[in-house]
């Protein structure tokens, strides 16, 4: 980011239009051959280190609780005590959880080598193998170089990574998140030049030909959000973005805003140019203090460089942006509740009005999820048509989706919307571990719906996941597989939407209440057959008359485990039996005597002495006296101790 | 010249018009009752007994507990159930709780006005404002105590035939005792400007009534009935001295003693037993002259206010804790009961035929308003007269008809009985 | 000026109008509870909810109006949804009603219970607060378990058999469950019945409670 030589006057106050493109193509406003090999210089520089090579840790906060921070510190100390030439770099997330902690060595005409699952006393030997070209370790290989092939599969051979489209994560694991330079010699920063150069209703127009609709879980179209607040007449406008990912399950955000800030903050530059508004704000969640952290740095890069502030880039708009942390409610993902907890109110508003219209202290106000805002940057980065390749009709693009549960390769990956699910979690997700069955899988969060096992050929888009009971929501997807209880399932979104119901409203309030009640009466063997009309009518009550989509969407789960299976709901009733072993009420415990020794130490635990038996015979247990408490089951060295 | 008067009697229980024609020599008077039918004596047929007196308490809330103790007598006649003592005296305390009560309210709502220059109770608050919150106070402290030993203010619910539900707590007994020692000290100088009122002059001109008979005590059960002329009849025997008759201009039916116009109510009980009120003979003495004026039926009820609560504590206080008998066990027979009990307006009859289901199969309910229903049109027709020979304006004489009237505190509620077609 | 439709009726409001006020105008009704004309308008008690032409269910009292815009005040779907959130509301309310300090006055949430047949929580409810021996247990037929709540269980706490005044309960699992009570504790049913036609005779419930009660009798009566 440095200037060139004297004669580039660009600073903050005195700005020059193209200084951003300058900074990859440069000089542009005066021919000098040094200068262009001084900036080649420094590209490579950023790309491949100072000596060629370069070793880069993923420094976010999945990797960190997966001890990447050991890895890096094992780095750092191999290479200062070998004394090699290499340089130590961190970047982001780079959506794969399940090879965390990794790292990757590359170099100028090297092969850019990912190693998974590192353990630190193994970083000497990665390095000393990597450099005598023995690639065995390695998990994929992300480009060749020069090397010929080798039996290790490159990265885009994995099914993980070849059924990705890595539009708006095309930066994350690939650069230093904190670095403003490396996002620019990436591309970074030239969408927002662009936009700069063309007018704010031009700027709607293009993000109305992508098509592009809201990521954070509406869906919808962010042009219109645009348009109408761009139309309203006012002294001050305000352009928020929504970083208070609240669902369980859904890290897609913070993934993005860890490994690739800068990207967030050119998205929002562009969309309050877009409408006009002159102040922003960025709400993050408190609990995710990195994200915070990295999001703020980004904020105060950008600002040094004249990013932000008065006269962006010489074009006259003036915008900045304030970070604010939340204090980690689910139910601020809604607009109007971010809005009031900014204003230092607390409770979601009736709509309309419109934060559009009137929003943040009754000023237009727009908005976007981080994931939208990242897409607009790509999209003015790049082209429109890279963007509409992808995805259906009605919903264009790319989409991130978080994959957990009861898959192998657990990871958040960008696929084009319209992909079945099937595919996202077999093929990409890599399927249900050893000997489990996928049951279900939900889509949406605490608001969605499961999907049954034999209805997993649904694309995934907004339209045809509603119609089929689920919500494409954040992108949340949770795989449930046959081990585990739909009720329980839905009693535990149940349970998270019931303590995170902000109470205004009688229907979710009261409401959410009476289906945890119900709910638990049932996996507690106390439920009756009307039970289970009274959910389906409660349910609709709650979805109709809510004041927010919190309420609006809460009964999702109970309604979709109610349509698709209602045999378990009714087993749990009729026959007070849990067919999966979960709900603990209703679950048998039962020594089988073919596999029992009479080794006696179920006895020994049990405190409620329900088990008995001779030394050398095969034990039972006592089923009235048994609390079910699964000591037995926990204990029993030959797993003799069934559920059912 | 419009010499008749079709006054739409204000400040009593129900809908009334006094009509006084004056265009002949000879007075006409009419009382005209114009309240809708209610049908109470067919509404209990086919119930059983139990219920009744649940539906008759609530053919007016002002005399809920005359209504509905009348009731349970006559199905304790009926079933040939004797109570016990303490469930009668119990009975009786209750009954005169609620009259001392229903006679606040007449007294100081409703008749008084006619006497102090006041047309309504908040004109009378802007001029005796220390007046009408005594008599506020006092109302309320008379429905707390009625609360503790019915239940409720009204429709009570500790009875039923045969007995109370539950006994009477040391604490409900103390609590009872201390209201009525309050309401005590209230009524006795509440009732002074009644007693001191400047009665208009009027001379009876049918004196015959017709009260209960208890043996002692005053108000208190008793299945006698005595007349004015010393007849005694057994309250089963009712029918052959009492008749009641259906005028074509009334919803409300009319009685005849032996043939006779009679009146009853507090002014008849006064007249017969007034030597039997202990604690209050003094002010016994200031009426007792002027009991021959139909007027005079206001300060009888004050006396008689004070006494209720008076003889109530005394008697409650007597009890000092002792257990009481308070249930004596039913048994389902057919037969043929009368009630009979002294209601603050007068002598109440209640009269049931039931099957061996103990299902009523006949009812005859006879309020004290129907009673004296002639005795008020000949007694306004006395007074138009008298008022006319000395001159009066007709808006006078219409004041004075009001007043009247309202001295005997007709309740036309209880008085309709049956339909008049035209 | 903009032209509404308000259950069909064309209507002329105000552009500042809210959904409420163009419903009053054209005559027709919308029950409230939290909003307070000037001081709360927040739409909080969801039970003013009204049908609009997109199918959506929004609150009258803050919606705004809009030109050709069509309401339904009475839709199938806004009376099923508004009786559940008054279900909802006294489920989580004390009945205490005979001490309320609305009493004589107009209580709102009790006329709405009334209007929208919610009345569903029995005498028995009340009567157990104070602890009283249960009068069915002693073989005395007691209207109770069917009678609606709200008068502290006067009568019962006096051991007096509750003879139902205040009315009939509206739901039929309430009923039935009175009805399995009668059972249970050997109660003659035509006992019961009779009791019932005292002050319910004219009310439509009592055929339901007739046939529940001759039900019963096949089923078992002690």
């Amino acid at each position: 980011m440095d200037k060139c030589c004297s004669r580039c006057w660009h600073t903050p106050e005195y700005p020059c239009k193209h200084y951003i493109r300058c900074r990859t193509e440069g000089p542009l406003c005066h021919d000098s051959p040094e200068c262009r090999a001084k900036r080649e210089r420094r590209i490579n520089e950023i790309k491949y280190g100072r000596y060629g090579l370069k070793i880069k840790v993923p420094i976010a906060s999945c990797t960190l609780a997966a001890g990447a921070k050991e890895v890096y510190n094992a780095v750092v100390k191999e290479v200062n005590s070998s004394g090699l030439n290499i340089d130590v770099g961190i970047t982001g997330c780079i959506g794969l959880c399940h090879i965390d902690p990794w790292l990757e060595i590359s170099g100028k005409d090297l092969p850019s080598v990912i190693y998974a699952n590192v353990k630190p006393e193994e970083v000497p030997k990665i390095i000393k193998e990597y450099l005598s070209k023995d690639l065995s370790r390695a998990f994929a290989i992300r480009s060749r170089g020069s090397t010929p092939p080798s039996k290790v599969p490159l990265l885009e051979e994995l099914p993980s990574w070849s059924n990705q489209v890595r539009f708006v994560s095309r930066n994350c694991g690939v650069v230093n998140p904190e670095s403003i330079e490396e996002y620019v010699a990436f591309g970074g920063f030239k969408g927002l030049e662009k936009a700069l150069n063309t007018t704010p209703k031009a700027v709607i127009e293009t993000v109305k030909r992508s098509g592009l609709r809201g990521r954070g879980g509406a869906g919808f179209p962010t042009w219109i959000k645009w348009d109408i607040a761009q139309s309203q007449v006012s002294d001050v406008k305000y352009f928020i973005v929504n970083a208070d990912e609240g669902d369980p399950g859904a890290f897609m955000n913070r993934l993005l805003a860890e490994a690739d800030p800068y990207r967030v903050v050119e998205g929002m530059i562009i969309g309050a140019y877009a409408i006009g508004a002159s102040k922003g704000y960025i709400f993050v969640r408190a609990e995710k203090p990195l994200m915070a952290e990295r999001l703020s740095k980004a904020v105060e890069e950008a600002r040094k460089y004249g990013l932000l502030g008065r006269n962006i880039l010489g074009s006259g708009f003036n915008f900045d942006i304030e970070v604010i942390l939340s204090a980690g409610a689910f139910v601020c993902g809604e607009e109007t509740a971010l809005i009031a907890a900014i204003e230092g109110r607390t409770r979601p508003r009736q709509r309309p009005p419109y934060p559009a219209t009137k929003g943040l202290w009754g000023k237009p106000t727009v908005i976007n999820n981080v994931e939208t805002v990242a897409h607009v940057a790509t999209i003015f980065q790049v082209s429109v048509d890279e963007f509409v390749r992808y995805g259906t009709e009605k919903s264009k693009g790319t989409k991130m989706f978080c994959v957990t549960g009861s898959v192998r390769r657990t990871g958040a990956y960008e696929v084009p919307i319209g992909i079945t699910l099937k595919k996202l979690v077999y093929d990409l997700a890599g399927g249900p571990p050893e000997g489990r069955n996928v049951k279900a899988v939900q889509v949406g969060g605490p608001s969605g719906g499961c999907v049954p096992s034999d209805m997993l050929d649904t694309p995934v888009d907004y339209e045809t996941l509603q119609s089929a009971g689920a919500i494409m929501g954040s992108g949340g997807v949770v795989v449930i597989d046959d081990k585990s209880c739909m009720v329980d399932v839905a009693k535990f979104f149940t349970s998270f939407t019931l303590a995170e119901s902000c109470g205004k409203c009688f229907p979710c309030r009261i409401g959410m209440k009476i289906l945890y009640d119900i709910l638990n009466n049932i996996t507690e063997g106390r439920g009756s057959e009307e039970d289970l009309e009274v959910l389906t009518e409660l349910s609709d009550a709650i979805v109709g008359s809510s004041l927010c989509a919190l309420g609006g969407t809460a009964p999702n789960p109970v309604k979709s485990t109610l349509r698709y299976f209602r045999d378990e709901y009714i087993a749990h009733i009729r026959d007070k039996r849990c067919p999966a072993g979960v709900c603990a009420r209703l679950v048998e415990y039962w020594i089988d005597p073919t596999k029992c020794v009479g080794c006696g130490l179920c006895a020994r635990v049990c405190p409620a002495n329900a088990i008995s038996g001779e030394r050398g015979k095969p034990y039972a247990i006592d089923r009235s006296r048994c609390i079910k408490c699964s000591q037995c089951f926990i204990t029993c060295p030959q797993g003799a101790v069934t559920k059912r | 010249m419009s010499l008749s008067i079709q006054s739409k009697v204000d400040r009593v229980f129900g809908h009334l018009e006094v009509q006084v024609d004056l265009r002949d020599k000879d007075v006409k008077t009419k009382f005209v009752v114009m309240d809708d039918l209610r049908f109470f004596e067919h509404v209990v047929i086919g119930r059983k007994f139990t219920e009744v007196p649940y539906i008759v308490s609530r053919i007016c809330g002002a005399c809920s507990i005359a209504h509905f103790l009348a009731s349970v007598n006559a199905v304790e006649d009926a079933l040939k159930v004797e109570v016990s003592e303490d469930v009668m005296m119990l009975k009786e305390v209750m009954n005169k709780i609620q009259i001392a009560q229903n006679t606040v309210v007449h007294l100081y709502f409703l008749a008084i006005l006619d006497y102090l220059n006041s047309r309504n109770l908040n004109e009378l608050a802007l001029s005796k404002p220390e007046l009408v919150k005594s008599a506020i106070i006092l109302n309320s402290l008379c429905l707390q105590a009625t609360k503790l030993l019915a239940g409720r203010i009204v429709n009570p619910n500790t009875y039923v035939v045969g007995g109370f539900t539950k006994n009477l707590t040391k604490e409900v007994l103390e609590k009872t005792v201390k209201t009525l020692d309050k309401a005590e000290k209230v009524a006795r100088e509440l009732i002074k400007p009644i007693i001191d009122l400047d009665l208009p002059r009027l001379e009876d001109p049918e004196p015959h009534y017709v009260v209960l008979d208890p043996p002692t005590g005053y108000l208190s059960m008793s299945d006698y009935i005595v007349g004015s002329d010393g007849v005694r009849f057994r309250k089963s025997e009712y029918l052959n001295y009492i008749s009641e008759g259906v005028s074509e201009y009334s919803t409300s039916k009319y009685c005849l003693y032996n043939g006779k116009t009679f009146f009853v109510g507090p002014r008849a009980r006064l007249l017969a037993f007034s030597e039997r009120l202990s604690g209050v003979s003094d002010i016994v003495g200031h009426v007792r002259e002027e009991l021959k004026n139909p007027f005079a039926n206001l300060k009888a009820k004050a006396v008689e206010l004070l006494y209720c609560i008076a003889n109530s504590k005394e008697v409650l206080s007597s009890l000092k804790g002792r257990d009481l008998n308070i249930r004596t066990d039913v048994k389902v027979r057919a037969g043929e009961g009368v009630g009979v009990i002294e209601a603050p307006r007068g002598l109440l009859i209640h009269h049931y035929r039931l099957n061996d289901q103990g299902i009523i199969t006949y009812a005859n309910v006879i309020t004290p308003t129907v009673m004296f229903s002639k005795h008020v049109e000949v007694a306004t027709k006395s007074l138009s007269k008298k008022l006319l020979e000395e001159g009066v304006s007709l808006t006078e004489v219409e004041a004075k008809v009001g007043a009247l009237v309202r001295a005997y505190d007709p309740c036309l509620v209880c008085a309709v009985h049956l339909e008049v077609r035209r | 000026m903009v032209k509404v439709f308000v259950n069909g009726k064309e209507i002329d409001v105000d552009v500042e109008s809210t959904l409420l006020n163009a419903i009053v105008k054209a005559g027709y009704e919308v029950p409230t509870l939290c909003y307070l004309k000037g001081i709360f308008n927040e739409a909080t008690c969801r039970v003013c909810i009204v049908e609009i032409s997109s199918g959506r269910l929004v609150p009258a009292c803050a919606y705004p109006v809009s030109e050709g815009l069509k309401v339904f005040t009475d839709s199938e779907r806004v009376l099923k949804y508004r009786r559940a959130i008054i279900e909802l509301i006294l489920a989580s309310h004390k009945i205490k009603c005979q001490s309320c300090s609305m009493k004589g006055g107009y209580c709102q949430l009790l006329k709405l219970s009334k209007d929208y047949g919610v009345e569903g929580i029995p005498v028995c409810s009340e009567c157990k607060l104070y602890g009283s021996e249960c009068l069915l247990a002693r073989g005395i037929p007691c209207l109770g378990p069917i009678t609606i709540a709200g008068c502290n269980a006067v009568c019962t706490n006096e051991y007096s058999q509750c003879i139902g005044c205040r009315g009939p309960v509206s739901r039929y699992d309430v009923l039935k469950e009175g009805v399995e009570l009668y059972v249970k504790y050997g109660i003659d049913v035509n006992e019961v019945l009779r009791l019932a036609e005292l002050f319910w005779s004219s009310l439509p419930i009592i055929d339901t409670l007739r046939g529940l009660l001759r039900e019963s009798k096949s089923g078992g009566k002690a």
